[in-house]
């Protein structure tokens, strides 16, 4: 547990180093909420389950950037591989697994920074947030799992491609059929059949689903906490066992 | 974590290997290696480039598994008992991987958690190891910062901090020789030429000299 803190507390130290990242990514969910929400609001044929389109779309930009954070996190240890630090940290005493989750860990510091600007930047454009403590923390736990799905598919595809640009392909090619066949912009009703089975099958979903219960004060569930944090809670622990398998093989 | 004293490691190698091989696909990179290095020595691997110097630390620094053979180092199994190889093995790879986000007191610092140096224990060691090193004025300065030379330095920190049996540096650089080659009492004596290679003297002060193993695996590219 120790080593897998001292792995998350290099990557919080280099945060602290240089905290502009953290600055720079939040231009794009803001203007994603600013703009986009501001102008997809005046229609009126999206049914966003009860909630004005802005309340609907703050949970689903909330989710998106914690996963557009954590899924491009994988390419640092690509970096970490070239730069020859990775190979120090495989020769340590720490257990595989310890070194995944660490790097997860630290990955989730930027995204709950991230979703903590989201948040007070909806409560500013005036979404109808839950003020409960409960449900804040409820959130808090969500967006972690979420970030973690991610990080731990993102570290595996880095484990796979092996080099920089292969990985920033990969990486584009994900992102945004994940957000786009998921209830992030628009509910699942709208969709055509075959995209509703992808949305289905895809995290992201869950993550929304759970957001938009625990963000909004007239949030509804589609699919059930339970279920949301049950899905995304197994799919994070089978994604981190696998990266613990595959991580080693990143060096050969 | 104790040092353990060479009665509790078991052999009295610090290194061996028999019939230690590397296959890639149909290249054979290290075929069929047997070293024997008894504790307290040091030890210099030479060999054109490609000779398999680097795919043979790997193996014995558990990043590689072998393909055929075994190999012992500190006493221990480098593939059934990697666990305990990694923690009485210090290592220096051939590219310079210290974290340039980070100081050098921060690079230490998560590398003595990684190890699970005592809590109470680590402010003392970092500090000794740093100024050891000749490190301690830019300590809180990041590693990006650094000379090629005082990355190196930090690199050797960073491997010595757990107070390793063995110490393996892959392909170690001038500029480092001379940092280490000054006078002290607990120094090993440098390691002589050998056959039209320039004379490699990787000296070291050693803070316990006598329950620790001296081993440089050193590689040294010829034409230097």
């Amino acid at each position: 547990m120790g080593q897998t803190l001292a792995v998350a507390e290099a990557e919080v130290r280099k945060l602290r180093h240089d905290p502009v990242e953290l600055l720079t990514r939040a231009i794009q969910p803001t203007l994603w909420l600013l703009v986009f929400g501001q102008v997809m609001s005046q229609l009126r044929g999206i049914s966003s389950d009860g909630v004005s389109y802005r309340d609907f779309l703050a949970p689903g930009i909330l989710a998106q950037s914690v996963m557009f954070i954590a899924i491009f996190y994988g390419i640092s240890v690509i970096w970490e591989r070239d730069s020859g630090v990775l190979y120090k940290y495989m020769v340590s005493p720490a257990p595989r697994w310890a070194l995944v989750v660490g790097k997860a860990l630290g990955s989730e510091v930027r995204s709950l920074t991230q979703a903590s600007v989201i948040w007070i930047l909806s409560a500013l454009i005036g979404v109808h947030l839950r003020l409960e403590l409960g449900a804040i923390l409820g959130m808090l736990v969500l967006a972690l799992l979420g970030s973690a799905i991610f990080v731990t598919l993102s570290l595996i595809i880095a484990c796979l491609v092996k080099t920089r640009e292969r990985f920033m392909g990969i990486g584009q090619l994900l992102t945004m059929p994940l957000f786009f066949a998921s209830n992030a912009i628009y509910p699942i009703s709208l969709m055509p059949a075959w995209l509703r089975v992808v949305a289905h099958i895809n995290p992201l979903t869950y993550l929304v689903d759970g957001l938009r219960t625990l963000m909004l004060t007239g949030g509804s569930s589609a699919f059930g906490l339970g279920l949301d944090f049950a899905v995304l809670g197994l799919s994070t622990l089978l994604l981190v066992v696998i990266a613990a398998r595959l991580y080693p093989t990143i060096l050969t | 974590m104790p040092t353990p004293t060479s009665s509790e490691a078991s052999g009295p190698l610090a290194v061996e290997t028999v019939g230690l091989t590397r296959a890639y696909d149909t290249l054979i990179a290290v075929a069929d290696v047997n070293i024997s290095i008894p504790k307290g020595s040091v030890f210099g691997l030479l060999g054109p480039n490609g000779a398999g110097k680097t795919t043979t630390i790997k193996m014995l620094t558990t990043l590689l598994h072998p393909s055929q053979g075994q190999a012992r180092v500190a006493g221990f199994d480098v593939v059934r008992q990697a666990a305990q190889v990694r923690q009485y093995i210090g290592y220096v790879p051939q590219m310079l991987s210290a974290d340039a986000d980070l100081s050098g007191y921060e690079n230490l610092l998560i590398f003595s958690k990684l190890y699970r140096i005592p809590a109470g224990e680590r402010q003392q060691r970092i500090e000794e190891t740093l100024s050891f090193m000749g490190l301690s004025e830019v300590a809180r300065t990041l590693v990006r910062h650094y000379s090629g030379g005082m990355i190196r330095r930090l690199e050797i920190a960073q491997s010595l901090l757990h107070h390793p049996q063995v110490l393996f540096l892959d392909e170690p650089p001038w500029v480092l020789t001379r940092r280490l080659a000054m006078p002290s009492r607990n120094t090993c004596g440098p390691c002589g030429s050998a056959g039209g290679l320039r004379s490699f003297s990787p000296p070291i002060t050693w803070r316990r000299p006598r329950s620790c193993v001296r081993l440089w695996l050193s590689c040294i590219k010829a034409g230097w």
